[in-house]
């Protein structure tokens, strides 16, 4: 069989699968749109907050109301003491308490150190982090008037006053990519590498053990199997992953309009790279599983320490040397930063120069490995 | 031994378990090893040294002492000192560092003539976890140095610098995070993952034993062997996932409570409860799920589904109630939703033992709808040969 005529055959082969074609052609589609439903929009907004307001001033009630006027949090109420609100933040009706001190506002016109509390839950690490900023900020914000309004009393001039009303802030905090911070924006640029990968791998791999199971299609049938007859089957599964990473670069990211297109070029020839690294793995998963279900229960698990091992989420410089290695066997390490590097990023092609070679690395190994396990697997059948 | 029964099928799934090194393996092996590496890899509990780039056009007296106060940090380290921003986003693009840290020039003079420029750190929002870490850490060493200047400021009106920092620091923000108040990243991660990865490998156990069935056309030998009754057939047949993930998931418990003396505030016993519950819970899916497809590929594409993607839906990270409607909908027909404040509320908050009442009710009605599901399916299945088979 040549090149060509394996590729033909392989890709009729996935398309003529009654069952395996949705995984090929339309899964990559339905989790495009299903999985980032819950980042769709995109910042942290309307977590619940108690007040518990033991002073019960015109001040406690401004800094209720300017609550109320912040997106990121929502007053869902009052408690008349901590311990009411602790019991509903312990388990998690709510995000977080806002303790107006007794006395506050006679304390701050008098100048006597006071404090607004808040407590945020460190069960909820994200939620909490949104909830003491957006809080935070609020105070911060009284808390600068209370002090103007104490120096003008001790005789600042009222033109100094304003300039330093007028300085900027001493510090800015500024994204350089996914300008919006937002937080789909962050986990679907990586995620959706995940998937195409995961889907296609189960795919590959099943189409592949079916075809040991009844010793057919261009590896297993009857017919001699050389380099090209491996080459055009690895390009012809690499065709679908192919697709399936355009779909995403291309299409998805601009429909759902999430941060893309930086160095486009650059991305469609590390999609090709990619795509011949995971075909090529999903090749030997098959030959190796050599049954059509066993990819399913094999890879199905392994998507969550796969996005982890990553290192966009928790990142690599916290993880232990031992995982980090074992994670740059999965064409996903290096995919997910390259394709995150390349389409929100803008990087060149030379700064992505680390993931290049892990991929072409494990394009190496892996098709190295898929020659080898064919050869055993089809020894194995002739004996 | 009886030849017919609950312990006869028992005896025949053991067997086959027996003779068949991959289904122990994803029985026991594969989730055992993927709970092993997904605690160690969090094991560093707070990420530490995170690189970043530091540009400084001002080189002054005051940012150096800046760039010290910055490198001091235990969040940071300072990898890159590039002399141009445009040099330093290279810098960013290539990986090796998270953010740039721009000092202006005449940073120094600027503030002391009243006029001040402001510190600027961009950083990457793509790495949401880390640009936090960065963000807040730069910010602290900044402030650090802006508050001094401030207090040296106010000092002039009197009563010395004890005073005045007193004054400054009127009205405060007190922000305290109760419940893992560090917000150490392996009782977050590894506390939330660990479970769910379980309740996944359980589904995935479960559905291969029952699908499997169907596949090899072994239904009448698998009931016959029970003496006929569903019921019979399918304690006996899933009692072995049962039990295993039963033990791994008070393993689970015994891990976080025992091993890293992470003692519940609330009750161990509430939550070994709610964790074995939710293992139970897995097998009726299991059950549901082989019921609706009869077909055990498509089983586990359903799996990969409604399970799989779970975890997104859950508001482990992001809030429930930021989703959109859609979202929080379908989250709520997930298990590992209402899993979940029920261990962080045992577990991390002492909720009460109302509050996990309350909490255990939708989990205990996903044991009773599946079943309700499930059980009519099979029973009709079992008896139409024609069925069986499918791939």
């Amino acid at each position: 069989m040549t090149l060509w005529q394996a590729l033909v055959a392989t890709v009729g082969s996935a398309l003529r699968d009654r069952g395996l074609v949705i995984m090929f052609v339309v899964a990559v589609p339905i989790y495009s749109f299903f999985y980032p439903l819950p980042y769709s929009t995109q910042s942290v907004r309307n977590v619940a907050l108690l007040v518990v307001d033991l002073d019960a001033s015109p001040m406690s009630r401004d800094i209720v109301s300017r609550l109320s006027a912040v997106a990121s949090v929502r007053v869902g109420g009052r408690a008349s003491a901590i311990d009411e609100a602790r019991g509903a933040l312990a388990g998690g009706q709510i995000a977080g308490i806002v303790v107006v001190p007794e006395n506050f506002s006679r304390d701050a016109a008098r100048g006597t150190p006071t404090a607004v509390t808040v407590f945020g839950t460190g069960a909820y690490p994200v939620q909490d982090k949104a909830v003491l900023g957006s809080v935070g900020a609020v105070v911060q914000g009284v808390a600068g008037e209370v002090t103007d309004a104490r120096l003008a009393r001790q005789g600042t001039p009222a033109a100094a006053l304003l300039q330093s009303e007028r300085a900027g802030p001493a510090f800015i905090d500024q994204p350089l990519y996914n300008l919006a911070r937002g937080y789909g924006s962050y986990v679907v640029a990586a995620v959706s590498i995940l998937i195409v990968q995961q889907v296609m791998l189960m795919a590959i791999a099943s189409l592949v053990g079916t075809w040991v199971e009844g010793r057919t299609g261009t590896l297993f049938g009857p017919q001699a199997v050389g380099p090209g007859t491996l080459l055009g089957t690895i390009a012809g599964f690499a065709l679908f992953v192919f697709l399936g990473l355009l779909y995403f670069i291309g299409f998805a990211f601009w429909f759902q309009d999430y941060p893309r297109g930086g160095n486009f070029a650059g991305a469609v020839a590390f999609a090709a790279l990619t795509a011949l690294t995971v075909a090529s793995l999903g090749i030997a998963l098959g030959a190796w599983f050599a049954n059509r279900e066993r990819a399913f229960q094999v890879l199905l698990a392994t998507s969550v320490p796969f996005l982890f091992m990553g290192g966009i989420v928790f990142p690599r410089e916290a993880m232990p040397v031992p995982i980090n290695a074992l994670a740059m066997l999965v064409p996903t390490t290096p995919g997910i930063f390259g394709f995150v590097k390349l389409n929100q990023m803008g990087a060149t092609w030379s700064e992505i120069r680390p993931e290049f070679l892990n991929m072409t690395g494990l394009l190496l190994l892996y098709g190295g490995a898929a020659w080898w396990a064919v050869r055993v697997r089809r020894r194995q059948a002739t004996e | 031994m009886a030849t017919t029964g609950l312990r006869a099928v028992l005896a025949r799934e053991l067997q086959y378990l027996g003779g068949q090194p991959w289904d122990l393996a994803l029985l026991l092996w594969f989730p055992v090893a993927t709970l092993v590496l997904l605690l160690w890899m969090f094991s560093s509990g707070i990420p530490t040294g995170l690189p970043i780039a530091v540009v400084d056009q001002d080189h002054s007296s005051g940012s150096r002492e800046l760039v010290r106060r910055l490198a001091s940090m235990r969040g940071l380290a300072v990898r890159a000192q590039p002399p141009s921003l445009e040099a330093a986003r290279s810098v960013v693009r290539s990986g090796a560092v998270y953010g740039i840290v721009h000092i202006p020039a005449n940073w120094e003079r600027d503030q002391l003539r009243h006029a001040p420029q402001p510190v600027v750190l961009y950083d990457n929002a793509q790495f949401s976890l880390v640009a936090g870490i960065i963000g807040g850490d730069v910010r602290a060493a900044v402030t650090s140095m802006a508050v001094e200047r401030l207090v040296a400021s106010e000092a002039r009106f009197g009563g010395g610098f004890a005073q005045a920092a007193m004054r400054l620091n009127g009205v405060q923000a007190d922000l305290r995070t109760l419940f893992n108040p560090s917000l150490s990243y392996e009782a977050y991660f590894a506390g939330m993952l660990l479970p769910v990865a379980l309740h996944l490998f359980c589904v995935i156990a479960a559905v291969s034993a029952l699908g499997r069935e169907f596949r090899d056309r072994s239904v009448d030998a698998w009931l016959a062997s029970a003496g006929g009754g569903l019921p019979r057939a399918l304690a006996g047949k899933l009692a072995p996932v049962g039990m295993v993930y039963l033990l791994l998931s008070l393993g689970i418990v015994a891990t976080f409570a025992g091993w890293r003396g992470w003692a519940p505030a609330g009750s161990l016993v509430l939550w070994m409860m709610a964790i074995a519950v939710l293992m139970i819970v897995s097998v009726t899916i299991a059950i549901m799920l082989v019921g609706l497809t009869l077909n055990l590929r498509r089983a586990l594409s359903l799996t990969g589904f409604y399970v799989a993607t779970g975890l997104a839906f859950s508001g482990f990270s992001y809030p429930r109630a930021a989703m959109g409607e859609v979202a929080q909908w379908w989250g709520g027909l997930l298990p590992y939703t209402h899993y979940l404040p029920v261990q962080q509320g045992q577990w991390l908050g002492g909720a009460s033992a109302g509050t996990w009442a309350h909490g255990m009710v939708p989990l205990l009605a996903f044991i009773a709808v599946p079943l309700l599901v499930g059980l009519p399916l099979l029973a009709r299945a079992v008896r139409q040969p024609a069925r069986w088979g499918a791939r």
